[in-house]
């Protein structure tokens, strides 16, 4: 039985569609994350399946039951639905205290829920604060009050959206692996949204990457790193090189050396991704380990190229070469690696992460 | 009519009659609406020959008078407010943490009631010239000159000293909101802090401080009690004198129209004004404004210049009043000073009541409503601020003519015949001061509405609450506080309100605010003594509210100048 089922949702505000035919399922226990930019309808897809917004078209059904039919009114109200929603704003009723805001959607009768309310508090280290009020607490316990709020009622699904982006950047990787271990303890389908892809990779089993209002690509994290659909989605995980050629024998041809390709006929245009991060010295002792090995079937190539400037950005570098056409490429080398200016180096490019496109106009 | 517009209509006739909520806020502005459309009506109708009677004799007096007045308070005011409200935000000087709500005082008095504790003083057989003939041994009038209180130069006087409050209000607001970054970076560029004043801090609060002039000139255009008092002849003036003396009420409408037209004015000034506030805040980041102390001479040149207006524009008033009220007690008695205040009070409860509910009404209509017909209509529905009791005065009494109309032809339809049951009652005086007052209402239910987040009621629902509950459990427990400090601000604007209730009234019914106008203005200031200070009491209630809000609203949070006006017009 499923957590969460979406099927073929579309919706529009007046003549902007803002989702096309989206379908996305999430099991009990799981953890699925939208990613995309700002504004490509993840929130949307958030509200729809709480029953804030009124279905359009599709058919949404929670526990195997369906609670919204598209076209057909407005289907199960949200207070029915048994579906915890997170808030990017929290949305922490500021005339409650942090107990009473946890316990609000829960039955003050009901000791088990009551006790697992304390229980948590304690856990997620809230019970000095159980008498307080939302605007004296601090954003990562604003974030935690909202968190267990949410999972208080114990829903069978659990919404959040984009649940750190309030945080600053120091306290994220704290927040973000307490909400992991409560939320995979607590057993609930969660689908969360957001728009940093490594908070996505961290948090999700699977990755649906959602780009004007259509899932482009869905997939473990590895696959969509390693093996994205289109150019959008490379380039979604990070910086990349790009560079524009044709396909010729087998194989493009670029600044930073020939790769084969396949399933292109001679001639076609093409553009080859490369990431910054695949990159790689020869002969630089800290090289990556432990990624997927190169040669699987794929050419290393392997060119010689002039340093520009390097700078050093802590756990790796930054490094631009300067190209024989007058371009740059970049690389991101791991560890301190500073190379003077005008220093030649030969560059071995990781096949698995350049990635080729046929060229969209 | 806008896209938006259409698509709702189109929505609307799809879905079959609009909804309850589109529906009343419609039916709401139109009723709020149908005085304003009743004066054009009636000045474009009738035609008795009053109109070419006017433009040939005091057409002209009254537009030259009512701008002139205008400029002076407005200037006034601009200048006493802006000026008091930088010294308290930005220096400390002896006494500055009192004057920062007691520079609010001024707008518990009544403009006819300064005028009044005023000319007592400084007429001849007032206090000051008596004092002076003594001191100097002037016996007769001839022997020395003293400037005449009932006049233009009056007027200005003691409008600008009860009024300036509206622009140090939104003034003070707008420099607390100020990031003090940017008069920072203006010393580093090496301006004075007076310099900084007038080349950054100003040009920022400019729109705040436009609204404030607007809402000051609002009620200047309003006032009839000073003006008729001090013998000026305003347009208000113009338009009681025209309808009551001249009996003529097509040409009281006429010179209403011309009226409305500078009102549209400020409407559209304050409005542009208060969009402009949108973009001013470039920086995020607050920090506790700097103030710098002032050196002892100029600490208590500061300390006199704020102290003066609160003396004039409260304390006197306050104290003569006071001093009055205890000695000539008795006086008081002889008035039946208790039927005056259960008048005021059942006036004013009734006028509150139905100003919160409908304004509560609207503001959920607002929230509820995606699209802009109801906006609109609840934006339209609250411009009786700006519009002169006076002008309100006369479109009142159409509609309610007409409702009489239906209601004794429905009677005779069952057999059975009464008489007028609106006009001559109490009912015109509530219609106009809900006209007037709604937007404070609906101004405050919207602000503390805007505090209940759309995501917070998502919560809510999402945690299990139904709609009602979601109401009881979330909205009602963050609003009560809002709603009460609305019904407080309507309750005390129609316990003040002049002009209305003087035309509208019933006849041989008084309120406080008729009963103090008319004796004081016969001179008797004595016996209607107690009436005048009950009156300045209950404005000193809200003055109390909205100074504690000032106290809360610091730099980063928004209180305050919003959408609508907190301040309650005199």
């Amino acid at each position: 039985m499923t957590g969460i089922d979406l099927r073929d949702i579309s919706h529009a505000f007046g003549n902007t569609q803002v989702l096309d035919r989206v379908s996305l399922s999430v099991r009990p226990g799981e953890l699925v994350c939208l990613l995309g930019p700002s504004g490509c309808g993840k929130t949307t897809l958030l509200r729809l399946a709480a029953g804030l917004e009124e279905l359009q078209e599709g058919v949404i059904s929670i526990g195997g039951r369906s609670v919204a039919h598209g076209g057909k009114g407005p289907g199960l109200p949200p207070e029915r639905r048994g579906v915890g929603l997170m808030f990017q704003d929290f949305a922490l009723f500021p005339h409650l205290n942090v107990r009473e805001n946890i316990g609000f959607g829960t039955d003050t009768r009901d000791p088990a829920r009551q006790a697992w309310i304390d229980a948590a508090l304690l856990q997620m280290g809230l019970a000095d604060t159980a008498g307080m009020y939302p605007h004296t607490l601090s954003g990562g316990q604003q974030q935690r009050v909202a968190l267990l709020r949410a999972l208080a009622p114990a829903p069978s699904v659990l919404l959040l959206d984009e649940p750190f982006s309030g945080l600053d950047v120091g306290r994220r990787a704290q927040v973000r692996a307490d909400t992991l271990r409560l939320v995979k303890n607590s057993g609930v389908a969660t689908l969360m949204v957001t728009h940093d892809p490594e908070e996505a990779m961290f948090m999700a089993d699977r990755i649906h990457i959602m780009n004007a209002g259509r899932i482009v690509q869905g997939g473990s994290p590895t696959e969509l790193y390693f093996e994205p659909a289109d150019a959008f989605v490379t380039e979604f995980f990070g910086p990349v090189n790009r560079f524009h050629g044709a396909v010729s024998g087998g194989a493009v041809e670029t600044p930073l050396g020939r790769f084969t390709v396949s399933g292109f006929a001679d001639d076609t245009p093409v553009d080859v991704l490369i990431r910054v991060e695949g990159l790689r010295v020869a002969g630089y002792a800290d090289a990556p380990e432990g990624e997927p090995d190169d040669n699987a079937g794929r050419q290393p190539a392997s060119v010689t190229l002039e340093v520009e400037t390097a700078r050093p950005l802590g756990r790796s570098s930054y490094v631009v070469f300067k190209l024989a056409g007058g371009g740059r490429a970049i690389g991101r080398i791991p560890g301190m690696f500073l190379p003077a200016t005008g220093e030649r180096l030969e560059i071995a490019v990781n096949p698995r992460q350049a990635h080729v496109f046929s060229h969209h106009t | 009519m806008t896209v938006g517009t259409l698509t709702e209509w189109r929505t609307a006739v799809r879905f079959g009659l609009p909804n309850v909520w589109t529906l009343g806020a419609l039916v709401a502005a139109l009723f709020v609406a149908l005085p304003i459309v009743a004066v054009v009506l009636l000045a474009l109708g009738g035609d008795d020959g009053m109109w070419r009677h006017l433009t040939s004799t005091v057409l002209g007096l009254y537009i030259e008078r009512t701008l002139v007045l205008m400029s002076g308070v407005g200037i006034g005011t601009f200048v006493i407010g802006t000026t008091t409200a930088w010294l308290v935000t930005m220096y400390r000087f002896p006494g500055r943490r009192i004057f920062e709500w007691a520079l609010l005082l001024p707008l518990a008095v009544p403009s006819y009631i300064l005028a009044f504790v005023v000319t007592d003083q400084l007429e001849y057989a007032g206090n000051v010239q008596t004092w002076l003939r003594a001191v100097f041994g002037w016996s007769r009038p001839q022997d020395y000159w003293f400037f005449e209180i009932r006049s233009m130069g009056g007027a200005i006087t003691v409008m600008t000293l009860v009024l300036y409050p509206y622009v140090y209000l939104l003034a003070r607001a707008a420099f607390l909101e100020q990031s003090v970054c940017v008069l920072e970076i203006s010393r580093t560029l090496g301006n004075t802090a007076v310099k900084s004043f007038f080349r950054v801090a100003l040009p920022l609060a400019r729109p705040a401080i436009v609204v404030g002039v607007m809402l000051v000139l609002m009620e200047t255009i309003n006032d009839f009690g000073t003006v008729e008092f001090f013998a000026v002849q305003t347009f208000t003036a113009g338009i009681y004198d025209v309808w009551l003396n001249m009996s003529s009420i097509s040409g009281a409408a006429q010179l209403s129209s011309v009226l409305l037209l500078i009102v549209l004015a400020l409407i559209v000034t304050e409005r542009w004004a208060r969009q402009g506030r949108r973009f001013h805040h470039t920086s995020s980041k607050y920090s506790e404004l700097p103030s710098y102390r002032l050196n002892r001479g100029w600490g208590w040149a500061a300390t006199v210049f704020c102290a003066l207006p609160v003396l004039l524009g409260f304390v006197l008033p306050a104290a003569v009043l006071a001093a009055y009220s205890a000695r000539y007690f008795r006086a008081t008695l002889s008035v039946d000073y208790a039927g005056f205040v259960i008048n005021s009070l059942t006036l004013s409860a009734a006028a509150a009541a139905m100003a919160l509910v409908l304004g509560v009404f609207l503001a959920y209509a607002v929230r509820l409503s995606k699209g802009r017909v109801v906006r609109i209509a609840a934006r339209f529905a609250s411009i009786g601020y700006a519009v002169p009791g006076a002008i309100l005065a006369v479109g009142v009494l159409w509609p309610m003519g007409i409702a009489d109309r239906i209601a004794v032809g429905a009677a005779e339809a069952f057999g059975f015949g009464i008489g007028a049951i609106f006009i001559g009652t109490i009912a015109p005086v509530i219609y106009g001061y809900l006209v007037r007052f709604l937007a404070l209402s609906l101004g405050t239910a919207e602000a503390s509405l805007g505090k209940v987040t759309p995501n917070m009621d998502g919560a809510a629902r999402t945690l299990g609450m139904s709609p009602l509950r979601t109401l009881a459990r979330l909205h009602f427990p963050l609003m009560r506080g809002s709603l009460a400090t609305a019904a407080i601000l309507v309750f005390v604007d129609c316990m003040k309100e002049l002009p209305l209730t003087m035309i509208l009234r019933p006849f041989n019914f008084d309120t406080l605010a008729t009963f103090v106008y008319q004796y004081a203005s016969d001179e008797r200031l004595e016996a209607s003594a107690l009436g005048a200070l009950t009156i300045v009491a209950a404005g000193v209630v809200p003055v109390l509210l909205l100074s504690v809000t000032i106290a809360k609203s610091r730099p980063g949070s928004s209180t305050g100048i919003g959408t609508t006006n907190p301040v309650a017009p005199t």
